[in-house]
């Protein structure tokens, strides 16, 4: 986050979301450094109503829960994208895409949520795996669309990629954040 | 003898056993488990854990079967062992082979040293479609939110979790029901996660952990038959 802070240029802060669970639940790499998103004091919560209690219904289960299932956390992500109005039109190639690579999956919830925040709610984000016709390559996309686009997306997306491309490092898949200029589905 | 459907619901079955911190599985345990599976578990990966509340993440070694559907995780910093098996899952007869079988192997190892179970989780995680956009849950299962009359029927999301006690609290079953994104078009997505646990550290001495979980898989039956209703059954294909 201090990296994104440091390149927020003429953005409002408040632009900037908090990420939920970033001061209670920091995703912590024991003795390596940072966090990925720590808490900034100065940030607001602009969270869609309801989210806050499903997240921390889903934080006090768990508490005590057994830990190795994939699965269980996929869903979790999903609901939580889905609750935030953020749209999965093939759940199922990500559910794959996730399975395969399950140490993304903190990182493209948290940044899932930090996008939401940045653009307005009639934005759409949409999750989708994509795939590279000309190599045998894949990996996650959010798109953001919009029917008028804004003058300023692709700064914001910059300053997103910047907040979070340094934590692909070491990740066994890849995941983008991008807009293809066509308009809301 | 619980139950057999046709089209299980079931997409994530995992046996957690977690030890005593002071428990000695230290770094060359993974190679030598991996040495005695490896007939039937011939892929490896690296694979990390984000352990619950405090969201700590902790390495793992990842051995898998060719067709990637059952793995075992195995723990050195944090000693653990995890045999996870993904849809299609065929029965608790042939997924209880390979807990024994990982379990044991790793127990004959002699650099092991275990001092305790500090906790064992058999995890179950259903994903279950129903056709039409707006369902009746209360149609499919004997669990859930209850709608009084003068609430509206149409459910986007929902979340109900509960934990029951067993055995005087010494084990606690866990059961999750919520929302999920269904896979096919015009379904409503519901999840049901039986997540039975050893509530009580160290109350289940090493020897006793297979006859552990034998009785946890008899209680996350139960409870999963206790959940639903004949209409879900149809869903699953009950045969006989």
């Amino acid at each position: 986050m201090d990296e994104l802070i440091g390149t927020l240029g003429n953005i409002e802060t408040a632009e900037i979301p908090k990420i939920l669970w970033s001061e209670e639940k920091p995703l912590k790499r024991t003795g390596e450094g940072p966090s990925l998103f720590p808490p900034h004091p100065s940030e607001l919560y602009t969270t869609p109503s309801g989210l806050t209690t499903i997240i921390d219904e889903n934080y006090r289960l768990a508490q005590n829960q057994t830990d190795t299932s994939a699965t269980s956390k996929i869903e979790d992500m999903l609901q939580g994208l889905s609750i935030t109005g953020i749209r999965v039109p093939a759940p199922s190639a990500v559910r794959r895409y996730m399975r395969r690579h399950d140490d993304m999956l903190d990182l493209v919830s948290e940044v899932c949520q930090m996008t939401r925040g940045c653009f307005p709610p009639s934005t759409e984000l949409s999750l989708e795996v994509y795939h590279d016709p000309e190599i045998e390559d894949e990996y996650l996309t959010l798109y953001v669309r919009q029917e008028e686009y804004e003058t300023d997306v692709l700064r914001k997306i910059k300053v997103i990629l910047s907040g979070y491309s340094d934590f692909l490092k070491g990740k066994s898949g890849w995941f983008l954040v991008t807009t293809d200029f066509q308009p809301s589905k | 003898m619980g139950k057999k459907y046709a089209k299980s619901p079931i997409v994530e079955a995992v046996c957690e056993i977690r030890f005593t911190p002071d428990s000695k599985l230290d770094f060359t345990v993974p190679g030598l488990l991996y040495e005695k599976l490896k007939g039937e578990f011939p892929l490896k990966e690296k694979g990390s854990l984000v352990i619950g509340g405090d969201r700590t993440l902790t390495e793992l070694a990842v051995f898998l079967t060719k067709d990637k559907n059952t793995s075992i995780r195995v723990g050195s910093k944090l000693p653990m062992l995890s045999i996870i098996r993904q849809k299609p899952y065929p029965s608790w007869n042939e997924y209880k082979p390979n807990i024994e079988k990982a379990y044991d192997f790793l127990m004959s190892i002699e650099d092991v040293e275990v001092k305790g179970i500090n906790r064992i989780g058999l995890l179950y995680v259903n994903f279950i479609e129903i056709p039409g956009k707006e369902v009746n849950l209360a149609e499919y299962f004997n669990y859930g939110v209850v709608l009084g009359e003068k609430l509206p029927k149409g459910l986007k999301t929902f979340l109900v979790g509960c934990e029951f006690p067993f055995f005087e609290g010494r084990d606690v079953c866990k059961v999750k029901i919520a929302s999920a994104v269904a896979d096919k078009q015009d379904h409503f997505g519901v999840r049901l996660d039986i997540d039975y646990y050893l509530a009580q550290p160290l109350a289940v001495p090493p020897e006793g952990v297979l006859e552990w979980l034998e009785d946890a898989h008899q209680k996350v039956e139960e409870l999963f038959e206790g959940c639903i209703k004949d209409k879900a059954r149809e869903l699953f294909g009950e045969t006989k």
